[in-house]
């Protein structure tokens, strides 16, 4: 490749990832070298930085097709969307993280920061990666930085726990992954995705079970970033030992980083066929469907007895990851955009959630359920924000969250074959959240508050809450808005 | 219309100021005016002449749902009460809730409650309608945990809500369907394609849906439980919500799908049996209650058992008497609700053993009590509305000519006999809450408080209440052509006249039925004391309450267990699961698409100068499983080594030098690393396993192995293309200039890979040299 080919690419696209890296580098180089003085604003250079991508990426809006360096970097509507959420949820984690002004466990917040943005290039470039390779330096990326994220509460024993878990888990989850892009290369002779894709439509997708074994350990690799089952039992163990700004992280930018690659991968290699064969993908989708479910049901049900509030949500989140499966499997027009709603919408809902215990673990110096006691009287602000994420975390009408159950459900009955049992299961583990959601509701409305004093909500925690709120409201009432700006 | 729905809402905002000045004005009086004007609003609908209005606003156009209000006689009639009662309500609450509470809250949920409620009767798209239909339920929840202080009422509160919201979802499921078979949204335009839905297979299903929907609302049998917990809600929220609004959400729907579903057996089966059961329950258990709250809404439930009934039988005569009772409801147990309040109120007392005489302390209230108690019963007096719905509802129960009886001959006998047999007890009930409270002896000494008569305005909208009572049932013509005649139409679908009259004769079959309630009623509620030990046997393990906390005890519990022995935080217990995932699933699919076929055809045979390679393959083999048997780190890292260095000797066996170098310095690295931190580690406990548990580890262990062998073996096998090694072996001299392939791939072929890879250890070795040097720097300071 000679210099001409080189700069013939239309680099501009990549825009929004060169502000990130190029932020990340000197925000690194700023910790290393600069002032105290300077240090302090680190935090607020990441969020103008994050803000900067966030524009680059909306000139983009409606922006043909690219792809640079022979496909390794391609960019299309659903690089574009995905990427969109991506950004939207690290800026509000940003906002979470700035929210506290001192932090006595994590002294190093430098790291913290470039950390989070390297670990957002990661995720970026998994979005708009149409290569093995690419995809799979993404991924590591992000990996890496989360590892590390996790761990960076250093003299907190259940960080360390939490942090030892999670890098071997995610260690064997990436040999999983590893293997099963082997296999897919060796069977494939290409790790360009169209070119896989263009194999697999012919009879080597279907009758090959080496390329099936490549698909089931492949997924297998893949179910530990979105914490579905098989790959789910860190998810508590991490989110309780990380910072909550992390937990975050983990359970919404993360785990939709986690679902661009599976589209990005089952979608465009597995589900091409010849005209009137069965494709891959058609021919395991059970698997698939067992696994959504055994995520919705086991995810509700421990979430019942949880006491801390990380680890309920972090059950929660292993529902659902559950309930975005559904679309997965239910393959037709609407799946993409069904996971895209779904994913915003959960980005609010959760981040609001986190935000707000984040405010109560910092004031009550713990994470018990008991926090929210009585907490109507305590703090009405912060009862009725969580009463908010709380009604859409559980699908109530009115808010984001129901909207993208219903397009889930809808989408799921009509897709051909309808999914039933999936619909069915859906609605059970939704009844069975009832139950700990509202739970916490009667926590804070019909409890004597069990800490004293009354709560108040600062400026810069308010930030965060309100973006979380709106977004969580205006999704739900207005969703077109969103939809719109999808297609 | 969207006004008035959306008033109550908009107004919520507004409540927190007028609370600034709740010591001098009670908050109540700012917002007395809005249902007020609402009601005055609705009101101008009322006529001979009266059409349906829609309404149509934009509001997700990509899903075709938008904000549609379609009122017909049936929402008008709903929206009346609702708006109606709301005022009285609202007026009486000014009196009942004393300036200390927090009124602030109590009527944000309050009105909230009333937005959603207008919105569920107006509302002719069905998803807007579910929206407004789950807010009912959140705002039914906060008001019954308004006195949060108290532990009854968070068990209320959950209990309500998981049962309606359950049901809420169940409705959800029906609606859904019914626009994935109709294609619309609207339940206008459903009805019209009424052939389509029924002859749809799925119609059983969303039959059900709905009526669990529904049924779990109006609190029938066997949901009717959440509504008893519910009267830990403060008074005004009973009177409005449990008993004259919100649990009437469920007729509603009944009603409102009514010209789609009506006229199936299924739904006239399902419909009225369970009607009448929570018709006959209802009344029965109200009997045993001590509480005047708990006989008032057992009496509620039973009374929307009848109610509900009515619209399964789903004749001509059976929906206006439906449509009557809702209405006469609301007028008598609306002004019965606040009379408990009053008297709670007024001697700091609920419970019917600790009351008696209070005829003499409040004359007033127990007048007004006597009119709905009456009523209630269904006594045959010309100036009490309840006895015309009720003879309506026998006279109805007689007449389901060939209609049901084409399904279960005995049933339809039934019917007539089940009617009566529950409102014998309604009566009994009625007695014993009128007589038990006001009449008898004076206990005064058990009383929190001195009895007496109940400030003028508390006694306005009861008196209001009773004033229709007897209105409507000294004319009910009045009501009749102009209200319940249209009504009545939008649920059957065809005009719907009817006279009222108080007399048909005195062979008249339901007066002689009425008769016979009166008279059977009157001897039991008489002799009472002697049957209460009948009352307090019979349901006690019967309870469906006890089923509800079994239910929700048990999930806790699953989960407990499911938490304790899956999620035991052991990484070992983890690596298992996903093993165990994999290895079931891809054996289960490589046994399906007989993927172990194993083609040999590549592989060399064995000869007699293989014998060294197999003899280091062994020694590797034995190794590796020997690591398992040492308890000892440093001797299994050490014998892990054998492993590596067996590699490496194949290596130089096949005749690559080079690798079997580097595998020579990684191994030995390795080994050395894992040497110096094993070091510093504890010795090596020995878990005593039980021999089951290690049984089921080797098999998943060796079945893993087993697995991953034969994917390598089948990967061998099925070769797609040509080894790249071909390429590399052919081109390293002409293009490379050298014979060592690996030697020419690293320089030549591949040079600016490794560059930059020798670039990254650069930067790495930087780094870590910085990393040192500040530990350096920090230690001399």
């Amino acid at each position: 490749m000679d210099l001409k080919t080189l700069l013939s690419f239309e680099w501009g696209m990549m825009a929004p990832e060169f502000t990130i890296l190029i932020v990340a580098v000197i925000l690194s180089l700023i910790d290393l070298f600069g002032k105290d003085s300077i240090k302090k604003y680190i935090p607020s250079f990441a969020v103008a930085g994050i803000g900067l991508a966030l524009i680059f990426l909306l000139f983009q809006y409606g922006h043909e097709e690219v792809s640079i360096l022979y496909d390794t970097y391609i960019f299309d509507s659903f690089a574009f969307s995905f990427k969109f959420i991506l950004l939207i949820g690290t800026l509000l984690i940003f906002f979470m993280v700035l929210s506290k002004q001192k932090d006595e466990e994590i002294t190093d917040r430098g790291e913290y920061v470039y950390l989070l943005l390297s670990a957002l290039l990661g995720t970026m470039m998994m979005a708009s990666s149409g290569d093995l390779i690419t995809l799979f330096v993404g991924l590591e990326l992000l990996s890496l930085s989360s590892y590390i994220m996790v761990a960076m509460r250093k003299r907190n024993k259940r960080a360390n726990e939490g942090a030892m878990k999670y890098i071997i888990n995610g260690g064997i989850a990436t040999a999983f992954t590893l293997f099963g892009m082997s296999y897919i290369y060796g069977i494939s002779g290409t790790t360009k995705l169209v070119d896989i894709s263009r194999e697999m439509s012919s009879a080597l997708g279907t009758t090959e079970p080496i390329a099936t074994v490549g698909f089931i350990i492949l997924f297998v690799g893949l179910a530990f970033k979105i914490s579905s089952v098989p790959f789910h039992m860190w998810t508590p163990d991490v989110y309780e030992g990380a910072a909550t700004p992390v937990s975050a992280f983990l359970s919404v930018v993360s785990k939709a980083a986690g679902f661009v690659i599976i589209i990005r991968l089952f979608v465009t290699i597995f589900n091409t066929g010849v005209e009137g064969n069965e494709t891959l993908y058609s021919s395991m989708i059970g698997f698939v469907a067992i696994l959504a479910i055994l995520s919705m049901l086991i995810g509700n049900i421990i979430a019942l007895r949880q006491r801390n509030m990380k680890r309920l949500i972090a059950y929660s989140s292993i529902g659902h990851a559950g309930y975005i499966l559904i679309p997965i499997v239910s393959l037709s027009a609407m799946t993409l955009e069904n996971v895209w709603f779904y994913l915003l919408a959960y980005s609010f809902m959760t981040i609001g959630a986190f935000m707000v215990i984040y405010i109560l673990e910092q004031s009550e110096k713990s994470e018990d359920i008991s926090i929210f006691t009585g907490l109507f009287q305590r703090s009405p602000v912060l009862a009725i924000s969580m009463t908010i994420f709380l009604l859409s975390l559980a699908g109530i009408p009115g808010t984001a969250g129901f909207i993208g159950k219903f397009n889930i459900f809808v989408g799921a009955i009509s897709a051909d074959p309808a999914q039933y049992i999936l619909v069915g299961v859906m609605a059970v583990a939704t009844v069975i959240s009832y139950l700990y959601y509202f739970n916490i509701l009667i926590q804070m409305f019909i409890r004597q508050p069990e800490f004293e004093g009354r709560r108040t909500v600062n400026k810069m925690q308010a930030v965060p809450l309100i973006a979380c709120i709106t977004g969580t409201i205006v999704l739900g009432i207005f969703p077109f808005i969103a939809l719109n700006f999808f297609s | 219309m969207i006004y008035a729905v959306f008033a109550p809402l908009v107004m919520t905002l507004l409540i927190p100021f007028f609370n600034k000045w709740k010591d001098k004005i009670h908050t109540g009086w700012f917002l007395l005016p809005i249902p007020l004007f609402i009601f005055l609003y609705f009101v101008q609908f009322i006529g001979e002449g009266f059409s349906p209005v829609a309404e149509s606003y934009q509001w997700i156009p990509s899903l075709n749902i938008s904000i549609d209000f379609y009122l017909d006689g049936l929402s008008l009639l709903f929206v009346l009460l609702i708006s109606g009662i709301g005022t009285l309500v609202l007026l009486y609450s000014i009196y009942y809730l004393h300036k200390s509470e927090r009124l602030g809250h109590f009527y944000i949920y309050l009105f909230i409650f009333m937005s959603s409620m207008l919105g569920v009767v107006l509302s002719d798209n069905v998803y807007v309608l579910y929206t407004f239909w789950e807010f009912t339920s959140i705002s039914s929840f906060l008001l019954i945990g308004f006195w949060h202080y108290r532990e009854r009422s968070r068990y209320g509160a959950l209990k309500s809500m998981l049962i309606t919201v359950f049901g809420g979802l169940s409705l959800f499921a029906g609606i859904v369907t019914l626009t994935y078979i109709t294609g619309t949204t609207s339940i206008q335009e459903m009805i019209n394609q009424k052939d389509i839905i029924i002859d749809s297979p799925l119609f059983p299903l969303i039959l059900i849906f709905i009526i669990l929907g529904a049924f779990t609302k109006s609190a029938q049998f066997p949901f009717h439980i959440w509504l008893p917990d519910a009267m830990e809600a403060p008074t005004p929220v009973s009177a409005y919500l449990h008993s004259a609004t919100m649990v009437k959400a469920g007729i509603f729907l009944i009603a409102r799908f009514s010209p789609i579903l009506a006229g199936e057996p299924m739904f006239f089966i399902i419909v009225s049996l369970f009607g009448i059961i929570t018709l006959c329950w209802g009344s029965y258990m109200a009997v045993r209650q001590t509480d005047l709250k708990g006989i008032l809404a057992f009496s509620t439930i039973s009374q929307l058992g009848m109610i509900m009934a009515m619209l399964g039988f789903g004749t001509k005569a059976a929906i206006f008497a439906a449509v009557f009772h809702i209405l006469n409801h609301a007028t008598f147990k609306g002004s019965l609700f606040m009379i408990a309040g009053i008297v709670d109120h007024e001697t700091g007392s609920r419970d019917i053993r600790k009351l008696g005489g209070l005829m003499t302390f409040m004359p007033i209230s127990a007048t007004l009590a006597l009119f709905g108690v009456f009523s209630m019963a269904g006594f045959p007096l010309p100036f009490l509305n309840g006895f015309y719905s009720k003879e309506m509802f026998f006279e109805a129960s007689l007449h389901l000519d060939g209609y049901g009886g084409q399904f279960i001959p005995f049933f339809q006998q039934a019917i007539p006999y089940l009617a009566v047999f529950g409102s014998i007890f309604t009566f009994v009930y009625s007695m014993y809450f009128f007589f038990g409270t006001f009449r008898g002896e004076a206990k005064m000494g058990e009383l929190p408080k001195k009895p007496h008569e109940a400030p003028i305005g508390m006694l306005i909208s009861p008196f209001i209440l009773v004033l229709g009572v007897i209105l409507i049932g000294l004319f009910p013509n009045l009501v009749n052509g102009t209200f319940i005649a249209h009504s009545a139409e939008a649920i059957y679908g065809s005009a719907v006249e009817k006279d009222i009259y108080f007399w048909h004769g005195l062979t008249y079959p339901p007066l002689i039925m009425s008769i016979i309630v009166v008279v059977l009623g009157t001897l039991l509620a008489l002799t009472r004391q002697k049957w209460a030990g009948i009352y307090t046997i019979f349901p006690r393990n019967l309870s469906f309450n006890e089923v509800y906390n079994y239910i929700v005890d048990k999930t806790e519990t699953a989960s407990t267990k499911i938490t304790n022995k899956y999620m035991t935080g052991s990484l070992r217990h983890y690596v298992l699961y996903i093993l165990i995932a994999i290895l079931v699933v891809s054996g289960v699919v490589f046994f399906l698409t007989n993927g172990f076929a194993i083609d040999t055809s590549g592989l060399s045979t064995l000869k007699l100068s293989d014998v060294p390679d197999i003899l280091v393959g062994l020694t590797m083999a034995i190794a590796a499983i020997g690591t398992i048997f040492t308890n000892n780190r440093l001797s299994a890292i050490i014998i892990l080594g054998v492993v590596g260095y067996g590699l490496a000797i194949l290596f130089v066996i096949y005749r690559a030098p080079d690798l079997a170098l580097t595998q020579l310095i990684v191994e030995t690295v390795t080994v050395a690393i894992f040497l110096l931190c094993f070091y510093h580690l504890p010795d090596l406990k020995k878990i005593k396993e039980k021999p089951s548990i290690t049984l089921t580890n080797s098999i998943i262990s060796i079945g893993f192995g087993a697995l991953m062998t034969i994917i390598a073996i089948s990967a061998h096998s099925s070769k797609w293309f040509e080894p790249i090694s071909n390429y590399f072996l052919e081109t390293s001299k002409p293009l490379g200039g050298g014979y060592n392939v690996v030697n020419v791939i690293l320089v030549d072929m591949r040079g600016l890979d490794t560059l930059f890879e020798i670039t990254v250890l650069g930067i790495a070795a930087l780094a870590i040299y910085g990393m040192i040097k500040l530990r350096r720097d920090k230690e001399a300071k």
